[in-house]
């Protein structure tokens, strides 16, 4: 898509039945934080409620997107004070909860690959597929 | 002789077993789903339910045919059915029980042979928020429709002038023989405003959740024919819209609006009440391209 073209995408407003669409892609995924969220406290891990700290930001490009508020600990510095016995509270990585577009083709590849693998493979496997094409391109480093 | 009888016999048995096996073969080939075709625009009084109406009762005179009324108001059910209380008479007998229940079967109402309804009212309005109660996704018309869609060569969809679910749901009704949608059009200055927005509607619904959905046209049904603003109108939605305008124009007719009152059967203006209608049907399923038999 040319600059020009994206630039007309980021100004132009969704139209009605556009804005109606999204008001179930939005059902959808508030749906399955919230599922996310429940299963992690089955696991009987202790998890600070952001949901009021989510901030709702109008994207110029997509819909809608909540940035969580955390401060960002990574599994080792769980898993250390797990061991030495401290209290141990994990919690969740930085997280941008987003929407977008998708090609038909594209969405049902992941959807068929995420039923295979379970909550969550699928925010991985996207982050992973953009993250390699912008390692790619110079435009992140490389992580360690 | 007797050699020549047993003979016979197995010769005679054994091309009837042919015959059905290749018929068993043939029908398992030959089904396909019905084909859907939804009456749709974002503005009322545009002839939706009557044309709905009158197009399955004309599908249903060679093919099967289930009528589905989407709009509140329960316009086509009473057209179909001669019912105007219908609040009462189909109390939790409706499409609304059928999306939420998620199986269409118990809410079949025949009409008469090859044509079926399922019938709506006004509690249609809750729809939104059960469905939202529920989690219930824009494809839950095509799960009820799901257990019946291969019963019928057509299904006739009417849908209320609005942006809602009601019209939503249909649009995003998948059918492998295909989706259609007839755009409809009063040849009013609001009607024509409408259809960009319901093109939208149905651009989304073909994005997000059926691929098979098409624009089978914009039907013309106007309301004066003498009006001197009609020509400007013919040609604007030809130079916006090629070749989606139905050559078939209606010319509303009081023998047609009678139809609700008299019926099909025994009506004995029937013929002049489908007069644009006949040709309309004819126009449309060459549109759709159906393929035939269904079973």
């Amino acid at each position: 898509m040319s600059s020009k073209n994206s630039l007309k995408d980021k100004i132009r407003k969704p139209n009605a039945s556009q804005a109606f669409f999204n008001s179930y892609d939005a059902n959808d995924n508030t749906k399955d934080h919230k599922t996310e969220h429940n299963i992690n406290n089955d696991k009987g891990v202790s998890i600070k409620d952001n949901s009021s700290n989510n901030t709702t930001i109008d994207n110029e490009n997509t819909i809608k997107v909540y940035v969580k508020n955390d401060d960002v600990v990574n599994d080792n510095e769980y898993l250390r004070r797990l061991a030495t016995g401290k209290k141990a509270v994990k919690k969740k990585p930085k997280k941008v909860f987003t929407s977008f577009y998708m090609d038909p083709d594209l969405a049902s590849e992941v959807d068929k690959i995420a039923a295979r693998g379970e909550k969550g493979d699928k925010s991985k496997l996207i982050n992973q597929g953009i993250r390699t094409l912008l390692e790619g391109y110079g435009v992140i480093e490389k992580k360690s | 002789m007797f050699t020549i009888f047993i003979n016979y016999i197995y010769v005679v048995m054994l091309s009837a077993i042919k015959s059905y096996i290749l018929l068993y073969i043939l029908k398992g080939v030959s089904i396909l789903t019905a084909t859907i075709i939804t009456f749709g625009i974002s503005k009322g009084g545009c002839s939706k339910s009557t044309s709905s109406g009158i197009t399955s009762y004309l599908l249903s005179q060679e093919e099967k045919v289930l009528a589905i009324d989407m709009d509140g108001q329960g316009n086509l059910t009473s057209f179909l059915t001669g019912e105007y209380d219908i609040c009462n008479v189909f109390e939790e007998k409706t499409v609304l029980e059928a999306i939420l229940e998620g199986d269409a079967r118990p809410y079949i109402i025949r009409i008469q042979d090859n044509l079926d309804l399922i019938p709506s009212n006004d509690f249609l309005a809750t729809l939104p928020r059960q469905m939202y109660s529920k989690r219930l996704k824009l494809d839950a018309l095509q799960k009820a429709l799901a257990p019946i869609i291969e019963d019928y060569d057509w299904i006739i969809i009417d849908t209320p002038p609005s942006l809602s679910e009601q019209t939503i749901l249909p649009l995003s009704t998948y059918s492998e023989a295909g989706s259609h949608v007839v755009i409809m059009f009063d040849g009013s200055m609001f009607a024509y405003y409408a259809i960009p927005k319901f093109i939208e509607m149905v651009e989304g619904a073909r994005d997000r959740y059926n691929a098979n959905l098409n624009t089978a046209g914009i039907l013309f049904s106007l309301i004066d024919a003498r009006a001197k603003e009609n020509e400007a109108m013919l040609e604007s939605i030809e130079e916006e819209y090629p070749h989606l305008k139905f050559n078939t124009v209606i010319k509303r007719k009081a023998s047609t609006r009678r139809l609700p009152i008299a019926g099909f059967n025994g009506n004995p203006e029937l013929k002049n009440a489908l007069e644009y209608y006949i040709p309309f049907v004819e126009e449309l399923k060459k549109r759709v391209q159906q393929k035939q038999p269904q079973r």
